[in-house]
């Protein structure tokens, strides 16, 4: 009863905020309310507008027109730790932490418990965080380093300090399950069944219509910097939500396949990585995309990573049309044929401080060096970076603008592009697709069924099991470094995949 | 009620002690290596005036390590501390061959040492430059201050026997040079193991960005480090003024390299954000008695900086082994 006396007062009412930069108008006169204790999912491609609402409800940018009301009371942040005292808490997509200090003193930053007003209180800091954590019945030691938990545990730990430490009525969370897997997106949602509970709002922002579907109360879709509709999410439907997105009809998420031919083109034999594969073996047809599937700590992630030289293999042999390929080392597969989009870009795939043209040309550079080997032919890796730039839609003032200042999609599209120059036998991918929104998502999705059906065997990982059923002909499932079932047609699906995964 | 609440935390949350990692506790166990290696390879190593000769001669580098600590856990670098040990050095020894009393040039040597730490962290703060770049600049611009300073040439005279006597002399039982040493770790484990102030710096050095959101005041950390750093390779001149009694234009030269590697030694990473004062401590026995070991049994000066390059290399690589097995 009085749950609903509590749902009446709306925790966060922004109206009538525009905010431009320079002469790019990024938000236009928008509306937005936020209930008490309501899970509000914020919809919209890259560039919608949403990353700036987010910054300025958080204090990073401050609005060029309308007021925010927090609680009833108008409010303008200078900063984030402002809006954070003032209990506004975001969390970006990185976590923000401190890896090498503890997890209490994460969680106490800024307001460590101190003695005659000096010394730090070990002991008390210590107690009060473990007794917090262990309220909300996570096993996490409170004098352990940041860095030696999971990602989830760090996110967890996130949530306490912004929310539980600081007060924090109004929650912003930025793709939150972004690095997390299927259990640690249950025990995230858990945890935010509780902050609902404690009347706590949330804007949620996420490229995952699945998870939309499972933990909002509401959504609001943004396009062009304008508010285009708020609505129960029982009311709507996926499709509606992605139509309102563009703005128009969209193609079919993912691509029309054709089917493979039955002659194989790629055999994988007894892949075997010390502690993480054991005898895996499959094979990849012409035109096929194979899908690798598995929880966290099954091994699936490693198949890729194995396959490419960057784990160090015990036994294991890779044949692609009637030839051996070797598995030592990147530079190797990549002399051999072997093309990779790594899982982290921002570690593992480009340069973000170099160039467009310099990330796009960095696999192939050979064919781009002079005569002497030593000078890179700028024209050719120009124009051979112009093309790709053209095909792919990427965003990008120009081939010699660095790739880091790059939408996350657009260097996604680059770090799949790249491979699209020179001559590969086999491409593997690891989530292609992350951290991208859906106009992106369905431009790399043709891309690599245009490389499949030019005749290169694809083997791709994704966590997102959606992306494994829509793009892939079939999913190998591995479960304890084993491949635990093959699926493919009719037995594609969710239910399947999860159940070769998990029971023995 | 304060007893009842402090016993239902204890219950509440029984923590095991954590464990030490070998890379933590290598520091300590290299010094207890060098010990055994130097009291077998020389009968003078153990005796007391050779122990205490090793860490008075290790004042001075090591009060530079204290300060370069401080920046380096910040994610900084101190190049200049050598040239302001210089400063600090003839400063001193100028205003007391001017007559000015022996607290007052003390004060005024530090006070010059701090200026030249707080122009370095405004030009990395406010001027938003690279550490190593600022400090290079402000090393090369410091020794040329020195030399117009003093044309050049040492100062001999002047110098009051009073202050000849706060480094020579030995007030608690130990030269006093030891008891400076260890008075300037034990305050820095104080600062950063027990203040806000000290934890902030490890924040700020693990993630500015991060500290920043936690509403750390970033700026003012990390240009403090600077002063702190600056006013200590001040005082080392100081030191280094009475311990010789003379005023010397090379005072320094050459320091900010062995403090870098003192501290390296002592597991205390570069990029910031991760070591302790315990192992910096260590830092700076491994060095010091190493180069002692190396005296005592007639290795030619030449020939003691490959051991000691060798120390430091077989030291790092054995750092980064563990960190690459702990991720």
């Amino acid at each position: 009863m009085d749950g609903s006396i509590v749902l009446e007062t709306n925790a966060l009412e922004i109206e009538g905020i525009s905010k431009s930069f320079g002469a790019n108008k990024v938000l236009l006169d928008l509306n937005l309310t936020l209930k008490r204790g309501e899970v509000h999912a914020l919809m919209g491609e890259n560039g919608a507008g949403k990353s700036t609402l987010i910054k300025i409800i958080s204090g990073v940018h401050s609005a060029d027109e309308g007021v925010i009301y927090l609680n009833g009371k108008k409010t303008g942040f200078q900063s984030p730790f402002e809006a954070q005292m003032g209990g506004v808490a975001t969390l970006f997509q990185e976590i923000q932490e401190i890896p090498d200090l503890t997890v209490a003193e994460n969680l106490y930053a800024g307001m460590e418990p101190r003695k005659n007003g000096i010394f730090i209180d070990w002991k008390k800091l210590f107690a009060d965080a473990q007794r917090q954590i262990d309220e909300l019945g996570l096993n996490i030691d409170a004098s352990q380093k940041m860095r030696s938990l999971s990602p989830s545990s760090r996110k967890m730990i996130e949530i306490i300090r912004a929310v539980h430490k600081r007060g924090a009525s109004v929650v912003i969370m930025d793709e939150p399950t972004a690095n997390l897997n299927q259990s640690e997106i249950d025990a995230l949602f858990s945890m935010i069944d509780g902050l609902k509970k404690n009347g706590v709002s949330i804007i949620y922002v996420s490229h995952r219509m699945r998870e939309i579907f499972q933990v909002a109360n509401r959504v609001s879709v943004l396009r062009d910097g304008r508010l285009i509709r708020t609505e129960a999410i029982e009311n709507i439907t996926e499709d509606e939500i992605v139509k309102l997105m563009v703005g128009r009809d969209l193609p079919a998420l993912y691509p029309e396949r054709t089917p493979p031919a039955d002659t194989i083109a790629m055999s994988v034999r007894d892949l075997c990585v010390d502690g993480e594969l054991d005898h895996v073996s499959f094979d990849v047809r012409d035109r096929e995309i194979l899908g690798i599937a598995g929880l966290e700590g099954s091994g699936a992630t490693c198949v890729i990573k194995a396959l490419f030289g960057l784990k160090s293999v015990k036994s294991g042999s890779i044949r692609i049309r009637n030839e051996d390929i070797a598995i030592v080392s990147p530079k190797r597969s990549i002399e051999q044929g072997l093309a990779y989009v790594p899982e982290d870009r921002k570690v593992d795939g480009l340069f973000l401080n170099k160039t467009v043209n310099f990330n796009l040309v960095a696999n192939v550079l050979k064919s781009h060096f002079s005569h002497f080997r030593f000078v890179v032919k700028g024209r050719a890796a120009e124009s051979t970076s112009r093309d790709v730039v053209k095909r792919l839609g990427i965003k990008t003032s120009g081939g010699r603008a660095k790739i880091g200042s790059l939408s996350g999609g657009n260097q996604q599209k680059a770090l799949v592009g790249r491979w699209l120059i020179g001559s590969y036998k086999a491409i593997l991918l690891e989530e292609p697709t992350r951290g991208v929104d859906i106009g992106a998502k369905v431009e790399i999705y043709e891309e690599i069924n245009a490389l499949a059906r030019s005749g290169l065997p694809v083997v791709m990982y994704s966590s997102e099991l959606l992306e494994l059923i829509g793009m892939c002909d079939r999913v190998v499932v591995i479960r304890g470094g084993r491949v635990s079932g093959v699926l493919s047609g009719a037995d594609l699906t969710e239910e399947k995949i999860l159940e070769k995964a998990i029971t023995d | 009620m304060e007893n009842v609440m402090t016993t239902s935390l204890q219950r509440t949350a029984p923590r095991k002690p954590r464990r030490l990692s070998l890379a933590e506790v290598a520091p300590a166990l290299i010094v207890a290596a060098l010990l055994v290696i130097g009291t077998v390879t020389s009968d003078r190593f153990m005796q007391s005036n050779n122990i205490f000769n090793i860490l008075q001669y290790a004042a001075e580098p090591a009060i530079i390590a204290v300060g370069m600590m401080f920046v380096v856990l910040a994610r900084g670098i101190d190049l200049s501390v050598g040239s302001v040990m210089g400063i600090g050095n003839v400063t001193v020894a100028l205003l007391l061959a001017a007559g000015y009393p022996i607290t007052v040039s003390i004060m005024a040597a530090i006070a010059f040492g701090g200026l030249i730490g707080l122009i370095n962290g405004l030009l990395i703060t406010k001027g938003r430059m690279e550490p190593i770049i600022a400090t290079l600049a402000t090393m090369i611009g410091a020794r040329s201050v020195i030399y117009f300073m003093t044309d050049g040439a040492p100062l001999f005279s002047g110098i009051p026997r009073d202050f000849v006597t706060i480094v020579r002399g030995n007030a608690l039982g130990v030269p006093n040079g030891v008891v400076f040493l260890l008075v300037a770790f034990a305050v820095a484990y104080v600062i950063l193991r027990h203040t806000r102030y000290g934890r902030h710096i490890y924040a700020v050095g693990g993630s500015e960005e991060t500290a920043e959101l936690f509403g750390m005041k970033v700026t003012s950390i990390k240009i403090s480090v600077y002063v702190i750093s600056g006013m200590l390779a001040a005082t080392a001149g100081v030191i280094g003024a009475s311990r010789l009694g003379i005023g010397d234009p090379n005072s320094g030269i050459g320091y900010e390299l062995v403090a870098i590697t003192m501290i390296v030694v002592g597991g205390v990473r570069l990029a910031g954000g991760v070591g302790t004062v315990f192992g910096a401590f260590c830092g700076v026995l491994i060095v010091s008695i190493l180069t002692n070991i190396l005296q005592l049994n007639n290795v030619s000066t030449h020939a003691q900086h490959i051991f000691l390059g060798g120390g430091v290399i077989a030291m790092m690589l054995f750092l980064s082994s563990r960190e690459r097995r702990e991720h």
